[in-house]
């Protein structure tokens, strides 16, 4: 009686979860997917691509991102080399600073680098220069968008090196290859996917920033940059095919680096064992020049605001600034609060490839994350303004849908590392679907939980691109960062930037520990 | 000529409160084309000390001397040495073919002779017939064997071995034993071949190196490690061993447990570690002068032989013994009293440990 009983409510479970499943499936579809790239369906009206401006600005941001991608290829592959298999203490050290620029909201960065290079308060005075270094341009739009994606080259291609088994390149030299063959022939090779991988997200995420390159553009545009100012122009037609191009650009990337992919054999190139001998000889002062380039290049324009502020400390009037700041952290709460119970039934579902769709679920999401945020913000308010009025849902909306799959994906690797072997024990062991969910997998989870929290709360707090698409009269903080840059109300913009930073630094810390931490919880 | 002496080695690792002592005061002699076993229980150096040998980790203290040269200062590349590795680390990018050219190619040797070394090592270890495999598709024991034709593919003459079957499969292991030994004295490779097991150490080796917390405790051949332990250690570590505590009475007499037993040979030390293996030990029905008692407690089917083990106080004694199926039944049932002796001859005298139990634990 009880087995019958028992099978009974155990196939009930199972329903309830597949319904639960399907449901979190479609609102995906519904809520974050199809508004995300309802703006394809504008596709037809090109008259406005034979316009110089929208040419001139797609060119700028094609060929900046390219540069900041090569750069991040020579500054990143070296420098996650360093942090994984140096010994040193200290450049092993280096691996808790390079998530900083990462989590730094990106219009505090433009305000920082803008400082750093721009003006005599930074790198210029050091070398006794009387005005800036560089001024505002495609040239500080490098600076910039190279500090901030640095860290996703970084992290790429360091995982990929961690798995590198150190014991092949001990075989190389135990063969006689010279550093640089075994750098060439087994390293890269084996790394490739997260050089790939790296060089996508440097690109996509160049191509796609908004707030901090408007701060140090200029008079330059950039694509993200134009279709703010075409949108504010009320020229929707013209905004609409530029953010079409931007996504079917970002759309061809994302499938090229996919068919590149996976690619297992390799052919033994020839080798010029003198010629890569000498080249190895650059190998050595590698480490000092690497952590030099980082520290001037990237360390320091991150945090360069806060030495502006100590140089510059006054008493400024921040009421302008509460609005913006209780209205960014309350969106950045409910996102992050909504994000978590969305983004734990879709990366299940891409983890273990339920209903066998995990693998199409894993593209929807991967496209959202690489189409340039402001398309992707006059998509959203396209699409929601036919039904909402009010602008803040839709401000909500669309933070919910770019921060999304920045959830999923922790999570999706942390549920790829549980062995469905475990669920099966405990299922053996009698434990139903939710005890398991809650004592086995939840405990595991646990850090990916927290790193997607913060990712997804500090993208929301920075985010300007998408939010400048879709708000008309609220403001985010970040947006008003931006505005008080351009309006010369520096003090003000330091304090905001000052605020977000702290909040970067605490969030970071917070971000390490749950790396390291191993935590160990009663049933 | 590949000839490799080691002197007075010491490698310490830095650790948070102590440094940890890897290898301690190491003084040994390869000789050339002789096959080497460096073996000992897990954790007491024998990999750090092959490491050194190659390159891969640099000694704190010491000199390592190839041919009567110090290697000290030269890199892994320029040591010259074939090294295989405990999870093979084929380049799993590369075919067969290609991982096995990897060498030749990267020191620049011509393309004929970086196709006859490929074709000849392939032969070798039994891969012809494969060249263009993938080496996930190969089995554990192939890709081993790729791993071996790769270490020599550059003509190097010392061949160093980390742990390199016990990654496979038990038979596939014991198999590749041979192969491994046929293909370095075919060659005249001097061998380095690192492993915790003492049955794969005695089978292999001409010569076997005991090293137990990084130090060497014995070395020679397999039997003379077997015979003539120089340690407790040795005895327990190499093939089995019964070991008993007693006290000296004369030069000629050890007094153990309450009896009193003649030795073989005059002894100084006043406590004695006696040492007896398993096929030394008599067992009988009935007891006798000067044997022990004990209760039999499990009699196991080894193949050609049957282990005894027999509860003695709180000892637990082992005798092997050839023992027809039937005589054994009639003989012994299991929880019957039983009574074993043995030899002066044949047991091992050394100066009792002070803590025997410490000194049993691996």
């Amino acid at each position: 009686m009880s087995d019958t009983k028992s099978n009974h409510s155990f196939a009930w479970s199972k329903k309830a979860a597949h319904l639960g499943f399907l449901s979190s499936l479609l609102f995906f579809v519904v809520v974050i997917f199809i508004p995300a790239v309802y703006i394809l369906g504008y596709f037809g009206n090109f008259d406005a691509l034979l316009d110089p401006e929208i040419i001139r600005a797609l060119f700028l941001s094609l060929s900046i991102g390219l540069i900041v991608t090569i750069f991040n290829l020579i500054l990143g592959v070296p420098l996650a080399w360093m942090i994984v298999r140096s010994k040193n203490r200290f450049l092993k050290w280096l691996d808790n600073l390079i998530d900083l620029s990462l989590v730094m909201p990106t219009a505090a960065l433009g305000f920082s680098v803008y400082f750093y290079y721009g003006t005599n308060w930074g790198v210029a005075r050091l070398i006794g220069l009387e005005g800036g270094l560089v001024s505002q341009g495609p040239l500080l739009i490098i600076l910039l968008h190279i500090v901030f994606t640095l860290p996703y080259m970084v992290r790429s291609v360091s995982a990929a090196i961690m798995q590198l088994d150190v014991a092949y390149e001990e075989a190389a030299d135990s063969l006689g290859a010279s550093p640089f063959s075994f750098f060439r022939t087994i390293a890269l090779p084996l790394c490739r996917d997260g050089v790939i991988n790296g060089a996508v997200l440097s690109f996509t995420r160049s191509l796609s920033e908004t707030g901090a390159t408007m701060m140090v553009a200029g008079v330059f545009a950039t694509a993200p940059v134009l279709i703010v100012s075409l949108k504010d122009a009320d020229n929707f037609p013209a905004a609409a095919s530029l953010s079409i191009i931007l996504i079917l650009i970002a759309l061809l990337i994302l499938v090229l680096a996919r068919t590149a992919f996976g690619k297992k054999t390799f052919t033994l190139p020839t080798i010029r064992p003198d010629f890569e001998k000498k080249l190895s000889g650059l190998f050595s002062p590698r480490n000092f020049i690497v952590t030099f380039v980082y520290f001037a290049m990237i360390f320091l324009p991150t945090i360069f605001l806060v030495l502006y502020y100590f140089m510059n400390f006054k008493a400024v009037d921040i009421s302008a600034l509460t609005g913006s700041l209780l209205i960014s952290f309350a969106v950045a709460g409910i996102v992050t609060l909504f994000n978590a119970f969305l983004a734990l039934p879709i990366a299940y579902i891409i983890a273990r490839n339920r209903m066998g769709i995990g693998e199409i679920v894993e593209s929807l999401n991967e496209v959202i994350l690489i189409v340039p945020t402001s398309a992707l913000g006059l998509s959203l308010a396209l699409f929601w303004r036919q039904f909402l009025p009010w602008e803040i849902v839709i401000l909500i909306l669309a933070h919910l849908c770019f921060t999304f799959p920045l959830f999923v994906k922790p999570l999706v690797a942390a549920f790829r590392n549980i062995s469905t072997d475990q669920e099966d024990a405990a299922y053996s062991l009698g434990a139903g679907t939710v005890r398991i969910f809650r004592t086995v997998i939840l405990p595991q989870i646990k850090p990916a939980l927290i790193t997607g929290a913060i990712m997804v709360f500090m993208r929301s707090l920075s985010e300007t691109g998408a939010t400048l698409a879709v708000s008309q009269n609220i403001k985010t903080v970040s947006v008003l960062i931006v505005e008080l840059f351009k309006e010369n109300r520096l003090d003000e913009a330091a304090i905001a930037c000052l605020i977000l930073f702290s909040f970067s630094l605490v969030f970071l810390v917070i971000l390490k520990k749950t790396q390291t931490a191993r935590t160990v919880k009663r049933v | 000529m590949p000839e490799i002496e080691i002197k007075n080695l010491g490698k310490c690792f830095p650790s948070v409160d102590k440094k940890v002592i890897a290898l301690d005061d190491i003084d040994l002699h390869i000789k050339q084309g002789e096959y080497n076993a460096l073996l000992g229980p897990s954790g007491c150096g024998k990999t750090t000390l092959l490491r050194c040998i190659a390159g891969l980790e640099n000694p704190t203290e010491g000199d390592i001397l190839f041919d009567g040269s110090s290697a000290l200062n030269m890199s892994v590349q320029q040591r010259h040495v074939g090294f295989v590795f405990q999870h093979f680390a084929v380049f799993p990018h590369l075919d067969v073919w290609q991982n096995v050219a990897y060498g030749p190619t990267v020191q620049g040797w011509s393309k004929a002779a970086i196709e006859d070394s490929v074709r000849s090592n392939l032969k070798r270890v039994g891969l012809s017939d494969r060249p263009h495999a993938m080496p996930d598709e190969l089995s554990g024991g192939m890709r081993q064997r790729l791993g071996l034709a790769r270490a020599l593919s550059t003509n190097s003459k010392i061949l160093l071995l980390d742990e390199p079957l016990s990654a496979l499969d038990a038979k596939i292991g014991e198999y590749l034993r041979y192969e491994l030994k046929r293909i370095a004295k075919k060659y005249g490779i001097t061998a380095i071949h690192v492993t915790h097991n003492q049955e794969e150490a005695m089978t292999i080796a001409d010569n076997i190196i005991l090293m137990r917390q990084g130090k060497v405790i014995q070395t020679g051949t397999p039997e003379e490690l077997y015979e003539k332990p120089n340690s407790v250690f040795a005895a327990n570590f190499i093939g089995k061993c019964n070991f008993f505590t007693g006290e000296r009475i004369s030069a000629h007499e050890v007094k153990c447990r309450d009896k009193i037993i003649a030795i073989a040979r005059h002894t100084g030390f006043s406590r004695i570690a006696i040492g007896v293996r398993p096929e030394k030990i008599h067992i009988e029905s009935k007891s006798g002068k000067n044997y022990f008692q004990g209760r039999l407690e499990s009699v196991n089917f080894m193949g050609h032989f049957y282990e005894y083990q027999i509860r003695s106080g709180e000892d637990l004694v082992w005798a092997y013994k050839q023992f027809k199926e039937d005589q054994l039944r009639k003989k012994f049932k299991v929880g019957d009293p039983i009574y074993f002796w043995f030899n002066p001859e044949d047991c091992f005298l050394w100066e009792a440990p002070e803590d025997m139990r410490k000194e049993l634990s691996l």
